[in-house]
């Protein structure tokens, strides 16, 4: 295969994606009804004033669950080249994966245990 | 054998261990452990001398303490002649030294008491450790424990702060000399592969000339400090804040004298460096007249015993200065008896005028006080150098080699300081036993001591009379049996003697120190017995019949005026105020001080600002990058 | 499609890593079920499990395994710093049990974290690439900063975990930068291969030499050394006494360990070159850390000091890179965890109602009040000091020795001259304690595990100084796979 058409399926894709993107913007717009309100304005609807004095306290809570996140959505990207090549790393593999799972448990059990996802 | 040999070490240790650990079962009678725990060695030791005198030797490792590589350090003893005289001469003092104790410090708490007898039996121990040692770095163990237990014990009393502090400046001066010390045990260990003390005396010549000053040089610096010679002497006259039989232990009996030990036992090494040996003589001739003219004129009972302690352990180093360095063993073993003596009747004294030490305020105690009264006379004698107590013969014997090996300045310092110590001991005597009561209200109060601490006296007493006489003993005498070990310096020095004309000089150099001693004895009478009623009458009265030794009025006049106003003498101000506070202390406080200064300006860089602390880094990390690339 | 063949790394070698992940992960999970009032527990299964592991470890001392590519060895080195990291836990584990309940901040967490710090500290010390020395230092540095910060209502505490969290991040990106230079110029990280390059194409090349000092520079904070050494005072004194015992002893010497080991295996054809740094930066520590600590009223802080010090003789065991050399820091590693962590160990045991203990004046009167316990204190200051007969004396001896043999001279000087001025103030502490009357009433109330840990400590201290024989065959044994 030629380089230049291995890039084919590649464009194809980011085509896809920005039409996805597009057609659904536009079409919200367009078929979507609107009652604007103060809150409906800004630029998020939840979380932190977007204006104003950035030196202040923010609820620490924020943070717990932004880190948890981001521990877990690593473990999602652990799994996925695991996933693809699963075949070829064999039992060695497997029993990695499932080590590095369990730990990833373990955090979730201590997490839920200590009542850091429960929002006050 | 060994098994003496560690029963003499470890028995005191035993003894401090149980009356530090039960402190509050022994309580009052914390003795009963502690005076055996020195009584027992001072009998084994006995027992080990006269096998030496056999000649028995003996040098064995009970383990290897540090082996690493080819760095092997035992913890070992060595007996030998000079060792075992110390051994002997170091548990026979204390022994008294500790029955004595029972009664001065009868003042004591419970436990106080008992912590007493139990930094004195450790002090013991380490003292034991360092001249049983086999080699330096044990000895060095032994040379940093007495220095803490001394530490102990001059805060012995640390409701006062002047004893507090005495203890630590005892100690950072101390330290100062150890630095020498320790850089010479690495210098040593470099260049001679090992420490054990056999080894390195077999190898001592090997050393070349510079590097052999250099060591022995570093060794004197320790000894220095360790015996309290010039410049390092500052310590002494404050430890006598202890309680006064430490003062008569440590302080003049023992530990003072390690330094005159270390280098009688490294005199293979310091014979490679003649050099040294003059440094060592000068320096020990100079602080002897120093301390000297310093006790001329003070009036506290201690501290005139602690400046002659100093002006008596300078002569121990112009003995070994000069190369005989029996003669300085000799005297270090007849001094601990006078001196122990003398720091015990000054004791007996205080215990009696309830602390007491002015000697302005005392006067005709021999009535009241009659067997510390005589037995310090006694020891008096003896450091004045009256034949035929035990001061005379070994302090003649260091001024004869000082003389015949060439050393004639050092020589007539040591003589003339001869005269100066008969003076300020008499003076001392005279001011204190007899005259008429300046005190009355003292004088009436004033009594003789219990048994158990005119006992102790008693017998001290008698050595410093007879351990002279030692030098009379076959083959050599007490000389001759230290030279065992020390043939080559011995030969050295005999040799010198032959040269420079040797016995007909002998007899001359005697009958020189003796007048001389006698004049200053004579001196001290008529200064302070005679004077009465009025000093100035007195000086009159004087002239005419002591006409030949009219120009030494003038002096004593000075010295008179001073005595009386001491806040307008010049010696005083000169020696005590100028060169001791103001220089010495000037050098000591100087280097506290400017670690101060240094200190200060790290912390003004402690900021505690985190981008302070990164930009401190950046430049450390530059600046030595820079360097090393442009270098 | 390539398939990522995965060998099967010989995993024996990490035995003691995997054991005390599992045990810090269990402790995690054991302190859910433990009811609030009673996270001693925690501490008492973190005790037992430590010391299970240290049996286990043990019996790896004759191994020399390289695993992981050759990123990860195994060898009696590294198995007697492992054993040191858990004796250190084990003391600290004892100090910390009811002082953290005196702060009121006894939680499992504590213990949790603790471990995981061990587990960073092992990595470093078996090491045998760059990248896995980093792996190792995060490690440890991340458990390490929120321990300092564990008495966070405190804001001493906060700020100090704050500053040290900081510190470290900074010198962290200094050090990967030295790892980074190393890549560009060598190609690899392993230790093995850098040394292989020097010897093909030698050491002309000055970014290799930057590296060294870069690497250095990363593992100076926390060996606190000079010009690093700037965050360890604030940090040590507002950490809880109990961490402070920790960071002073395990991270730093964990960071000489791997220091010595770079140095040793990576670069040692650029000895002469490394050597004439290092002999600067162990001069200006020691002298900078003593100087310094004369002026401090505080005992934390004065220990703070003092441990900078250390880590300034420690650096001449490096230097000196002789046999005795490396014994005698892998000893004074041992004496110095043993007296330094005993020396806190008695600030903890003066902490009571409202009084820290870290002051000097808290030490006032101490032989009257407990006789035995300021008599241990002055083990400690006399071995701190280097006094014989301890096991201070005997370390700072063999250290002092090695340095000699090697030639430097002047520094031993400068090292002994610099042991002089520490009596001074150490022994301030005596001074107080034997030859001063005591102000407060409150009578002292130490757990037992306190109490064991820190007269177990002061016998060590003490018998180990005559009878030094079995620290020094193992300090022996431990670099036997160097020469």
């Amino acid at each position: 295969m030629p380089l230049q058409d291995a890039y084919w399926p590649l464009i194809l894709v980011a085509l896809l994606a920005f039409g996805f993107g597009a057609v659904s913007v536009l079409l919200s717009s367009l078929l979507g009804p609107k009652k604007p309100d103060p809150i409906k304005c800004s630029p998020y609807e939840c979380g932190v004033e977007p204006v104003g004095n950035a030196r202040r306290k923010f609820f620490v809570h924020y943070y717990v669950i932004a880190m948890l996140f981001l521990i877990f959505d690593i473990e999602v990207v652990f799994t996925y080249p695991w996933a693809v090549s699963f075949k070829s790393m064999g039992l060695w593999g497997y029993i990695e994966m499932v080590v590095f799972i369990v730990i990833f448990l373990l955090i979730y059990v201590y997490v839920l245990g200590r009542g850091a996802l429960e929002w006050e | 054998m060994q098994k003496l040999v560690l029963g003499v070490v470890f028995i005191p240790l035993l003894g401090a261990a149980i009356n530090g650990l039960f402190c509050w079962k022994t309580r009052r009678k914390a003795h009963w452990i502690a005076v055996p725990a020195i009584a027992i060695p001072a009998v084994l030791a006995f027992m080990i001398l006269l096998r030496v005198m056999k000649g028995e030797r003996f040098d064995h490792v009970l383990y290897w303490w540090i082996a690493l590589g080819g760095l092997k350090i035992p913890v070992g003893f060595l007996v030998d002649e000079l060792s075992a005289m110390m051994m002997s001469m170091v548990t026979f003092i204390a022994t008294w030294i500790h029955i004595y104790s029972i009664g001065y410090m009868d003042h004591e708490d419970d436990i106080s008491y008992a912590r007493y007898f139990t930094y004195l039996n450790l002090f013991v121990f380490f003292m034991l450790i360092l001249v049983a040692a086999n080699n330096y770095l044990l000895m060095f163990v032994g040379w940093e424990g007495v220095g803490l237990c001394s530490y102990l014990l001059i805060g012995y009393w640390y409701e006062k702060i002047s004893a507090a502090n005495a203890g630590m400046k005892a100690f950072i001066t101390n330290r100062i000399g150890d630095f020498g010390f320790t850089i010479a045990l690495f210098l040593i260990y470099k260049h001679l592969g090992s420490l054990i003390f056999h080894d390195v005396f077999a190898l001592a010549h090997e050393l070349s000339v510079p590097l052999a000053t250099l060591i022995t040089l570093l060794l004197f610096m320790g000894a220095t400090g360790k015996s309290a010679q010039i410049p390092l002497y500052v310590w002494l006259p404050d430890a006598m804040e202890g309680p006064t039989p430490v003062s008569s232990l440590i302080h003049a009996a023992t530990m003072v004298t390690a330094g005159v030990y270390m280098i009688a036992r490294s005199h293979a090494l310091f014979n490679v460096a003649p050099f040294t040996m003059e440094v060592v003589a000068v320096v020990g001739a100079a602080t002897a007249m120093f301390a000297a003219s310093m006790a001329l004129v003070n009036n506290d009972l201690k501290r005139v015993l602690a400046f002659s302690t100093v002006s008596q352990l300078g002569y121990m180093f112009v003995g070994v200065g000069v190369g005989a360095y029996a003669a300085g063993i000799f005297h270090l073993f007849t001094h601990a008896f006078f001196k122990g003596l003398m720091f015990l009747c000054a004791g007996s004294v205080m215990h009696a005028l309830h602390g007491e030490l002015d000697m302005q305020k005392m006067g005709g105690l021999i009535n009241k006080m009659k067997i510390t009264g005589i037995t310090f006379i006694i020891g008096a004698l003896a450091i004045a150098g009256v034949p035929p107590l035990a001061g005379f013969w070994s302090k003649d014997s260091i001024l004869h080699h000082a003389f015949v090996s060439g050393h004639k300045v050092v020589w007539f310092i040591g003589t003339v300081t001869a005269g100066m110590t008969a003076f300020y001991m008499f003076r001392l005597i005279f001011l204190t036993f007899f005259g008429e009561p300046r005190d009355k209200h003292l004088y009436e109060h004033a009594h003789e001591n219990p048994p158990v601490m005119t006992i102790p006296l008693i017998v001290l007493a008698v050595g410093s009379v007879l351990a002279g006489l030692l030098a009379l003993a076959p083959n050599g005498g007490f000389e001759g049996f230290i030279n065992r070990i020390m043939r080559t310096a011995h030969e050295m020095v005999t040799h010198g003697a032959e040269h420079a004309g040797g016995h007909e000089s002998g007899l001359a150099l005697i009958i020189i120190s003796v007048a001389v001693a006698v004049m200053g004895i004579f001196l001290a009478y008529s200064m302070y017995i005679k004077r009465v009623p009025d000093p100035v009458t007195m000086a009159q009265r004087f002239r005419p019949i002591y006409l030949v030794l009219y120009n030494r009025y003038w002096v004593d006049e000075l010295y008179f005026a001073l005595f009386i106003n001491p806040t307008v003498g010049i010696s005083r101000h000169v020696l005590w105020k100028i060169v001791d506070v103001l220089i010495i202390d000037g050098i000591v406080n100087g280097v506290a001080g400017l670690c101060s200064l240094i200190g200060s300006v790290v912390r003004r860089i402690q900021t505690g600002y985190i981008p302070d602390y990164a930009w401190l880094v950046i430049i450390g990390v530059v600046i030595v990058c820079g360097l090393k690339i442009l270098l | 499609m390539s398939a990522i063949n995965v060998p099967v790394p010989n995993l024996s070698a990490i035995v003691p890593e995997i054991l005390t992940t599992v045990l810090a992960c269990f402790l995690l999970m054991f302190d859910l079920f433990v009811p609030k009032d009673r996270k001693r527990v925690v501490g008492i299964v973190a005790l037992i499990g430590c010391i299970f592991v240290g049996a286990v470890t043990a019996k790896y001392i004759n191994e020399h395994i390289v695993t992981f590519s050759g990123m990860f060895i195994l060898d009696p080195f590294s198995v007697v710093l492992k054993l040191l990291f858990l004796l250190c836990d084990v003391v600290v584990i004892l100090i910390s049990l009811r002082y953290l309940e005196i702060e009121n901040v006894s939680l499992g967490e504590y213990y949790a974290l603790l471990i995981f710090a061990t587990v960073g500290m092992m990595i470093m010390a078996s090491a045998n690439d760059l990248i896995m020395v980093y792996l190792g230092l995060e490690t440890m540095a991340l458990s390490v900063y929120v321990l300092a910060g564990f008495t966070r209502m405190t804001p001493k505490a906060a700020e100090a975990a704050l500053k040290y969290f900081l510190m470290g991040v900074f010198i962290s990106g200094i050090f990967l930068y030295g790892i980074a230079l190393t890549y560009g110029v060598v190609g690899s990280t392993g230790l093995p291969d850098v040394s292989q390059y020097i010897t093909l194409n030698g050491f002309k090349n000055p970014v290799l030499g930057v590296a060294v000092i870069l690497i250095a520079a990363g593992l100076g904070l926390e060996i606190a050394m000079a010009p690093f050494h700037f965050w360890a005072p604030d940090v040590y004194e507002g950490a809880p006494t109990s961490v402070t015992a920790f960071i002073s002893v395990a991270p730093k010497v964990a960071a000489i360990a791997a220091l010595f080991r770079i140095y040793i295996e990576a670069f040692n054809l650029m000895a002469a070159y490394w050597q004439s740094i290092l002999w600067l930066v162990a001069a200006l520590t020691m002298t900078i850390g003593n100087v310094t600590a004369v002026l401090q009223n505080n005992v934390k802080r004065m220990l703070a000091y003092s441990s900078i010090a250390h880590a300034g003789y420690m650096l001449m065991g490096i230097l000196a890179y002789n046999k005795l050399g490396l014994a005698a820091l892998a000893f004074y590693f041992f004496a110095y965890c043993l007296m330094n962590i005993g020396a806190f160990g008695i600030v903890i045991y003066l902490r009571r109602q409202n009084i820290v203990g870290d002051n000097l004046e808290d030490f006032k009167g101490l032989a009257q009040v407990h006789p035995m316990l300021a008599l241990v204190m002055v083990v400690f200051l006399l071995s701190l000091t280097g006094i014989p007969p301890t096991v201070g004396f005997v370390g700072k001896f063999l250290l002092f020795s090695a340095a000699v043999e090697a030639g430097f001279y002047w520094l031993v000087a400068i090292a002994v001259l610099n042991s002089v001025i520490s009596l001074y103030y150490y022994f301030k502490i005596a001074k107080v304690m034997y030859m001063e009357n005591p102000e407060v009433d409150v009578p002292l109330s130490a757990g037992m595990g306190l109490k064991v840990a820190v007269f177990t400590l002061g016998l060590l201290t003490f018998v180990l100084g005559i009878y030094p024989h079995p620290l020094i065959s193992l300090a022996q044994r431990s670099i036997s796979s160097f020469f």
